[in-house]
């Protein structure tokens, strides 16, 4: 990511904004590749307010819906519309939470963990520790936990999100067993662009397991690894996490790396019973070995299916590379230097499917 | 029997053809041979099949009924209603319950529970791809030799097409705490202009028909647990609930259903797992009950001749057993039977309300128990759908739990597949006009 300034304070070219918005809502960004103004509305009535301001003066803006700080290019537009102070986060009924879109993840989690609950929203290993809540929605939760069997796209219970004309539209229902009409709140969920602002989502919450066990083996063969991974799937559907490392070098030591929870009983019970169980270690190396890769000044990128390589089958992982596999959720990433996975970005308009093309449109449309 | 010539007969004579009906003469001459119909004339003890789903209230014969021989007819067929002006409704395998497959003012039902191939199989992951009439009993039947499930168990489910099921989120008997959303991946479907569209299932779930007609869905099984246990509890609400938080620390506590002062508690999962959650439990409550692994909590029809709706509401769970008290006080003010269960693992409610009078006194009492039912509902933070969709049942009542932007945004999103309103222009959205006022208006006239 690469560091800039943001002065709070700042004039901004319209008159209009500055009047309606206060200082501290203000700011001049000044980046390496960036230069413009970020305006954070503190409250819902002057982010309205704001929308209406920026249609009537056809203002084109970019809404932030990213990192907690600024990092994004190529940006066209000079004007960003941050969410930064809409990070409230709020239990409902000991049943689900109600949280801003622009809470960063590690606050949301830490504010669930304090009351004893916890919706397992993570960022993905290649992440910089700063998403957002409305982010990740966006991107689809990929990384989060299976708890009880759910993704966390499965405990998303609604969305409350913000037309560009002010208007605020809600998305499913806060209480867990309501079915309504059609689930579009899972629409959003993964959409990857949405031309509203996405204000608040409400998830199903879980309680903190009493017991949760971190174990990982490691291997020297990558059959071995291969048909463990095979022998822990069969064992159980719990996991909520259930990962493996493959280097692309033949001599290093490959990981599986799994997390598991339950009462105490339970735990008792998986201790006698899951394969190999003495031979791990009771330990969560998943930072460990991030931090491993970068200090080996290797990148992690996200890999399309059609760029996942078998492993599994003894295909070649480049030498000095590394695969971080998602067996649960088929997410992959692979760890090498830059140059030798080239990302191949769409343009837009490409290859969107039809019913994201008209749902899109709709978003975008103005109410008459 | 030519079916085409009489059916042109009985909606018009051959040689003045009614402008009205002209349309549907015309619909029936372009899909001869291509699938079946039935009218008023040839039909009419047939067609009283197609006027209603499983609820009594709400009822009307559609003008004609279509059983398409192929699922590519759907598209033309389409455009051809789209065309004429012809409203369509599908119908799938009917089994609903709030009306969401009577036909609209002069519009036509097509028939597509009488597809059910399942045309791939894919059973390392556990997928299959469908026709939008095979159901859950089938799919059961198929694969459970595989290991794998369908996790919907009703009593209909050897009747009802999962492109039903999803469409108006059908439950089955509350043996589980999970939405069935996540066992459907994607859906192909017909939209108003007869394009054929791929989707995630998330925009036909709940939706009711109002996008377009499924023709195909992507399933996931589920495993088969390794075991099952059915556990009951008599307790006061009070007292089970401060029991709450601890059993919901169990994984495998796949249900809670509450039925007459009994507390059923389900559980799947591992092998490994049972026993510990058995002990687990056991120090939590002092006596427990074991019941069959099989054991479901069943859907209770009423004794016969009596005519019956089923209402579902979601709420929190600290506030079902105040909406119990209201609704059996209300019951019995407006004199009509019920039963009620529970789902205390989401935090849902389900009523029965049934009587044996007939049916005219037994719609204006489902009325004013409704009018009042909303306002219940609110105080207690619930809502008004929790399954099983709203139909044209209880579309009038949605205005209180929905805000107009909502709707707004909803209505403008049907149009982006259905700009004409051709597919169940009836259900889902409050007709306009037909608001609580109005109705409770009409009540006070009487």
């Amino acid at each position: 990511m690469k560091t800039g300034i943001e002065k709070p304070g700042a004039e901004t070219p319209w008159s209009s904004i500055n009047d309606l918005l206060k200082g501290d809502e203000r700011f001049k960004a000044i980046y390496p590749d960036w230069q413009g103004f970020i305006v954070a509305p503190k409250t819902l009535s002057r982010l309205s307010a704001l929308l209406n301001v920026l249609n009537e003066e056809q203002l084109d803006f970019h809404v932030q819906n990213q990192y907690a700080s600024f990092p994004f290019a190529p940006i066209q537009h000079s004007l960003v519309i941050s969410l930064k102070s809409f990070n409230q986060v709020r239990l409902i009924n000991n049943q689900g939470v109600e949280v801003e879109a622009g809470c960063d993840l590690n606050t949301f989690s830490i504010s669930l963990f304090a009351q004893r609950y916890e919706v397992g929203l993570e960022e993905g290993i290649d992440g910089e520790g700063k998403g957002t809540v409305g982010w990740e929605i966006i991107q689809g939760m990929r990384s989060g936990l299976l708890l009880r069997q759910q993704s966390p796209m499965e405990r998303l219970l609604a969305i409350e999100w913000m037309n560009r004309e002010g208007k605020v539209i809600k998305l499913g229902d806060e209480n867990e067993g309501a079915h309504a009409g059609p689930a579009i709140h899972r629409l959003i969920g993964g959409i990857q662009t949405f031309n509203g602002i996405l204000l608040k989502a409400y998830f199903k919450v879980h309680p903190l397991p009493p017991v949760r066990l971190s174990l990982c083996w490691s291997f020297e063969e990558r059959k071995a690894l291969g048909n463990f991974l095979q022998q822990l799937q069969q064992f159980t559907s719990s996991w909520e996490r259930l990962e493996c490392v493959i280097p692309g070098h033949l001599q290093e030591r490959g990981l599986i790396m799994a997390q598991i929870s339950g009462v105490e009983e339970e735990m008792e019970a998986f201790k006698q019973c899951c394969p190999s169980f003495h031979e791990s270690l009771l330990v969560d190396k998943r930072l460990s070995v991030k931090k491993f890769l970068l200090q080996q000044g290797l990148f992690l990128t996200r890999m399309q299916p059609e760029q996942q390589p078998e492993w599994n089958t003894q295909q070649v992982i480049p030498v000095g590379s590394y695969v971080w596999y998602h067996v649960l959720t088929g997410d992959c990433w692979l760890a090498c230097r830059k140059g030798v996975l080239t990302e191949e970005r769409r343009s837009e308009g490409e290859c969107v499917p039809c019913w994201k093309r008209r749902f899109l449109s709709v978003v975008d449309s103005k109410n008459e | 029997m030519n079916h085409s010539r009489h059916s042109i007969v009985l909606l018009g004579n051959q040689t003045g053809e009614s402008l009205v009906l002209a349309r549907y003469h015309s619909l029936i001459r372009e899909f001869e041979g291509k699938g079946e119909f039935l009218s008023p004339i040839d039909h009419s003890d047939w067609l009283r099949c197609y006027d209603r789903d499983s609820q009594p209230l709400q009822a009307r014969l559609p003008l004609l009924v279509f059983r398409p021989h192929q699922l590519t007819v759907i598209s033309p067929f389409i455009i051809a209603c789209q065309t004429r002006h012809i409203p369509l409704t599908t119908r799938c395998g009917g089994t609903g319950l709030s009306g969401a497959t009577v036909p609209s003012q002069g519009g036509v039902i097509l028939l597509t529970g009488h597809f059910r191939a399942i045309l791939k199989e894919e059973m390392k992951q556990g997928e299959v791809i469908v026709e939008p009439g095979v159901t859950p009993r089938q799919l059961n039947q198929r694969f459970h030799h595989h290991g794998w499930y369908f996790p919907l168990q009703m009593m209909t489910e050897g009747v009802a097409g999962l492109a039903g099921c999803l469409s108006s989120q059908a439950y089955g008997y509350h043996q589980s705490a999970y939405s069935l959303l996540g066992r459907f991946l994607s859906v192909r479907f017909i939209d108003a202009k007869g394009e054929e569209i791929e989707a995630p299932a998330s925009l036909l779930a709940g939706a009711e028909g109002l996008f377009g007609v499924i023709i195909q869905l992507r399933v996931k099984l589920e495993r088969i647990p390794q075991r099952r246990m059915v556990w009951q509890v008599r307790l006061e609400w009070e007292s089970f609930l401060n029991h709450l938080e601890a059993i919901q620390q169990l994984s495998v506590l796949k249900s809670i259903v509450w039925h007459e002062q009994s507390f059923f508690l389900i559980l799947e999962g591992d092998e490994w797992r049972m026993k510990g959650a058995l002990r687990h439990l056991e120090n939590v409550f002092n006596s427990l009950s074991k019941l069959p692994e099989e054991w479901q909590f069943r859907f209770r029809y009423p004794p016969p001749h009596h005519l019956f709706i089923l209402l579902s509401h979601a709420l929190p769970i600290k506030n079902i057993r105040r909406l119990i008290a209201s609704g059996c006080q209300l019951c019995e003010q407006i004199g009509l039977k019920h039963d009620m269960w529970a789902n205390v693992q989401e935090g849902s409610l389900h009523l029965l309300l049934f009587s044996e009078e007939e049916i005219h006194s037994f719609n204006q009492k489902i009325e004013r128990f409704l009018v009042a039912w909303v306002h219940v509902l609110k105080e207690n933070e619930g809502t008004l759908i929790s399954r099983h969709g709203s139909g044209t049942l209880l579309s009038p009542y949605l205005p209180p739990f929905f805000r107009e932007e909502d709707f707004y945004f909803l209505q403008k999103l049907r149009q982006a597949f259905d700009p004409d309103q051709l597919f169940n222009p009836e259900c889902f959205f409050p007709i306009q006009g037909k608001s609580l006022e109005r109705v409770r208006h009409h009540e006070n006239r009487d």
